[in-house]
């Protein structure tokens, strides 16, 4: 318990230490942080259009520390402000037409990679010196060099392109309406393949390697070698006393490595023009929207730091000994 | 020194050492080899692999295989540098917390955790779009958003050498902190020091040619992640030109698989039951070792 | 000496290695003793003697790179080195249990206690799970543990209570022969003295016989029937334990014994051992504790002594009083 709420404290101002980054970041630049923002506009809108963004975005007269917390209290009232590329459409509404689509690739191809690196690394190290623990693991670190979005871009061409297997772009097929049919599920889920494909290939010999190498640490320990003298069966020790056990540093693991998978992904969503925050990422940059770099930045973290809370539960539902302090 | 020449006979640690001389000496020499300007327009765009071409044109009429090693300058170059400084920013991190403990290891902790946790791309792309586009500004935010994992991984190791005898023998002798920190303890870490540069510039590497794909870095300068950039742009591969983008990836896999295989062999070196496992396999020729085998019964002769 | 039929385990010759990169290293080496029906065979010896390797190479289950290079082991007169995985998962248990010196590494830190006792049930019998329960119940009650404590986590009892627990487990199958390896060494001296009466009343009241691995001699010269002393791999003494207290004949176990405080007695100097137990790499020539030896003569630098009988029962290997 007491982890957890460390934890949580970690997490409170992690997500605090992003929203003052964006606060802070563009008035430590030299220059007025209104032109830098709104560079793109110079010469396009009058100068009251510009005092009047000026003032919805906070870039007031007002002492800092005011600014800030009128920064702030437009926050938590859900306001992150204007996109430049697509202005006037607000930040939130943006970066909402792209949320969803990011959790469903991320979160799916992270719980595929997750469950079977896991479920390779148990079986290789329990077979140790089998093909699966001298042939899979280089290959798969091999695999992992590449960048997620090369890996994107090959998958793309050749399955995609080439073979024509699968769709090139997109979510789901654009001839069809968002609807809750099996039709529309299942374009969905051919859409998704390949882009998900991507990120389990690079993904996936992290976790079967960090899984094996804990298994090959817990089955040296004397309980292993209690379990098969009382004569249990070999798949109960593999399970209960090998795995579940082994299971515990991946698990907290896995949160680490969230933020650096969705990193990852997100640029993967841009070689399928995948309609998520990477798309949404990369317009931002080529039309200098720093509102919006900035708001999917805070989206981001703030993902990140919730499916990490929801790890640390789980961490506590597997692990006995976390419960009782 | 020695383990130097144990990492050598390490035949893991051998051929990862070849490729990395490999892509240093390209980067070194590359452009020499394969004169002219890489940024120079010299066929028809998107022509496929030729005899005049040996890896075809870009989008834009440009040599590939110019493109290649003249981009390899400098994504190694910022790659080694930045895994340098990553590596020493999270050492130093690292040790101060585990050594000293009490009230600065706490904030110290703290503070990794929280730049851990934060994910990196969102917010290199954010403090980098203020800055000059440019490797140098890469480098900068690489190192702000990667320097957490090995101050982390460090401070863990410090944390358990610190309790060893010989480090408490030094603290009762009176030595000083920081000669304690340097005399006794440094010389047992360097094989993860080592090991931490590795990764750090794996990451390094990997982490800026994202950045670079995305369109963060200066998109005039000739590096992989903006040859990728330019493939992209100009929609290579919907028009089939898969040349503009295999051999920048593959440049990128080879050198960051290279590096992990050294880390490999390190970790093999510092961990002895790895190796005395795989010595126990080679001499029973025991394929499969299930992990519940029961102790085998060899007889030698005589007995 | 006892007849044969009530001989539960016999072990001739028993030889192990340990193959590291640098060669193999003999870590047990022509170890041989019985054990009878209902009888108590302690076995002592200093860290690194090779006492914990016996009683793991008797069940099979040594780690690699460990590997049994010599010598017979029959229980009950079946062949244990020439088993099969199936014999062996039936004769684990069934017949010989085992207790480790730590019992919170011995146990699953993520499983009950109850659950750990009842897999071990159901392993081995076709049983229903609520019975299996109600004799995991049982075995808590006979090592003095209340039922409750069924549904705990090994990280929630006392060190004690832990012991108690392998205790019962390793009783779950009521197994003949049981092997105990420092159960009480990493206890305090009070629940050390507990734990011991309890598997004494155990033993009495069950019957089972015991081999109980221990650097402690005085732990044991009460509770055993007779005890074999262990130096560097190699038997070097076996005799009734009265006669091993009142008269021993081997240098190293007079040596063991006066690094025994008594506190009765007349006051006396504790005299340890000089030195310290030889790399097993790097044995000695000849007679393996020669250079420890208060008595060491020429004739120990060169001939390893062979085992000879002293008197009934009494077995050394030394070339004192020796032809």
């Amino acid at each position: 318990m007491r982890h957890l709420l460390r934890n949580l404290a970690v997490y409170a101002v992690a997500a605090w230490a992003s929203l003052t980054l964006n606060f802070l970041i563009p008035r430590l630049m030299p220059g007025d942080p209104a032109s830098i923002m709104f560079a793109r506009f110079a010469g396009q809108l009058q100068p009251e259009a510009i005092d009047a963004l000026r003032v919805a975005f906070g870039f007031t007269n007002e002492p800092l520390h005011q600014q800030y917390f009128t920064y702030v209290r437009h926050l938590l009232q859900g306001d992150l402000g204007i996109s430049i590329a697509y202005f006037p459409a607000k930040v939130t509404d943006v970066i909402g037409t792209g949320l969803g689509w990011t959790l469903l690739l991320s979160g799916a191809a992270v719980i595929i990679s997750f469950v079977l690196g896991t479920t390779l690394g148990v079986v290789a190290a329990w077979r140790r010196g089998g093909w699966l623990d001298s042939v899979m693991p280089p290959v798969l670190v091999f695999l992992g060099a590449f960048p997620y979005f090369w890996l994107a871009m090959v998958l793309l061409y050749t399955l995609g392109f080439v073979l024509g297997a699968f769709p090139l772009r997109h979510a789901y097929s654009d001839s069809l309406a968002p609807a809750l049919s099996g039709e529309f599920i299942l374009s969905v889920i051919q859409h998704l393949v390949l882009p998900a494909s991507a990120i389990v290939i690079a993904t996936l010999g992290g976790w079967m390697l960090s899984m094996r190498s804990a298994m090959v640490g817990v089955l040296a320990e004397d309980y292993i070698t209690l379990a098969n003298a009382k004569g249990l069966s070999q798949k109960r020790i593999m399970f209960h006393y090998a795995a579940r056990n082994a299971l515990l540093p991946n698990v907290t693991g896995f949160g680490m490595a969230l933020g650096f998978v969705l990193s990852g992904s997100l640029l993967t969503e841009i070689v399928f023009s995948y309609p998520g925050q990477g798309y949404l990422l990369i317009q931002a940059v080529r039309n200098q929207d720093y509102p919006l770099m900035q708001g999917i930045f805070l989206t981001i973290t703030l993902a990140v730091l919730g499916a990490n809370l929801l790890v640390d539960i789980l961490y506590v539902w597997l692990d006995p000994r976390t419960r009782t302090r | 020194m020695s383990f130097i020449w144990q990492l050598l006979e390490n035949r893991k640690a051998s051929v990862g050492a070849a490729l990395i001389l490999f892509f240093v000496l390209l980067g070194l020499f590359g452009p020499a080899l394969v004169p002219g300007d890489p940024s120079d327009f010299v066929g028809a765009p998107h022509q496929p692999p030729s005899s005049e071409h040996l890896l075809g044109t870009t989008g834009q009429g440009q040599d590939v295989l110019a493109q290649t090693v003249a981009g390899a300058r400098t994504s190694l170059a910022v790659g080694f540098l930045t895994g340098f400084a990553v590596m020493a920013i999270g050492a130093l991190v690292g040790m101060v917390a585990g050594f000293f403990g009490g009230w600065l290891d706490s904030v110290l902790s703290f503070m990794t955790n929280v730049f851990l946790i934060i994910p990196g791309l969102p917010m290199a792309v954010v403090i980098a779009s203020y800055l000059h586009p440019g490797p140098v500004t890469i480098g900068l935010v690489l190192v702000i958003t990667g320097w957490a994992w090995n101050a982390r991984m460090l401070r863990a190791q410090i944390l358990s050498l610190r309790e060893k005898d010989f480090v408490l023998a030094a603290i009762v002798s009176g030595e000083g902190r920081l000669r304690i920190i340097f005399r006794e303890i440094l010389p047992n870490m360097t094989s993860l020091l080592m090991s931490g540069f590795i990764s750090a510039t794996v990451y390094a590497i990997g982490a800026q040619v994202g950045l670079e794909f995305l369109g963060i870095g200066d998109v005039s300068v000739v590096t992989w992640g903006t040859n990728l950039y330019w493939a992209a742009n100009d929609a290579a591969l919907l028009t089939g030109a898969w040349w503009t983008v295999v051999p920048t990836g593959v440049c990128v896999a080879l050198i960051g698989f290279a590096l992990v295989l050294v880390n490999f062999a390190i970790d093999e070196l510092s961990n002895p039951r790895l190796r005395a496992e795989r010595t126990w396999t080679r001499l029973l020729k025991h394929p499969d070792l299930e992990g519940g085998l029961s102790t085998p019964v060899v007889r030698t002769s005589g007995s | 000496m006892e007849a044969e039929p009530s001989t539960l385990l016999s072990v001739r010759d028993l030889r192990v290695e340990y193959l590291t990169p640098a060669g193999p290293v003999c870590a047990v080496d022509g170890v041989s003793f019985d054990i009878g029906r209902g009888e108590v065979l302690g076995l002592a010896g200093e860290s690194g003697s090779g006492k914990s390797t016996v009683a793991q190479a008797l069940l099979r289950i040594l780690r690699p790179p460990a590997v049994i290079t010599g010598g017979q082991v029959l229980f009950e007169g079946e062949d244990v080195l020439g088993m099969s995985e199936a014999r062996l998962r039936e004769l684990r248990w069934r017949k010989v249990s085992l207790v480790f010196q730590s019992a919170m590494n011995s146990l699953n830190p993520i499983l009950t206690i109850g659950e750990q006792i009842v897999d071990t049930i159901l392993a081995h019998e076709r049983v229903k799970r609520s019975e299996a329960v109600d004799r995991a119940v049982s075995l808590l009650k006979l090592v003095g543990i209340d039922s409750a404590r069924l549904t705990s986590y090994p990280h929630q009892l006392s060190g004690g209570m832990r012991q108690r627990v392998v205790i019962a487990i390793a009783l779950a199958l009521e197994p003949p022969l049981m092997l105990m390896d420092e159960p009480t060494t990493a206890l305090d001296v009070v629940v050390q003295k507990e734990i011991l009466h309890q598997v004494a009343e155990l033993k009495d009241r069950l019957g089972f016989s015991i081999l109980f691995i221990t650097h402690d001699l005085s732990l044991i010269l009460e509770f055993s029937t007779r005890i074999a002393v262990l130096y560097a791999g190699k038997l070097v003494e076996l005799a009734p334990s009265q006669e091993l207290f009142h008269a021993p004949r081997h240098p190293y176990t007079k040596g063991l014994l006066s690094s025994v405080p008594s506190v009765r007695g007349p006051r006396r100097k504790l005299v340890g051992i000089p030195g310290s137990p030889p790399d097993m790499r790097k044995l000695p020539a000849g007679c393996r504790f020669h250079p420890r030896c208060p008595s060491a003569m020429e004739r120990c630098q060169a001939d390893s002594p062979e085992l000879r009988e002293q008197g009934p029962g009494h077995i050394k290997a030394c070339h004192l009083d020796s032809p």
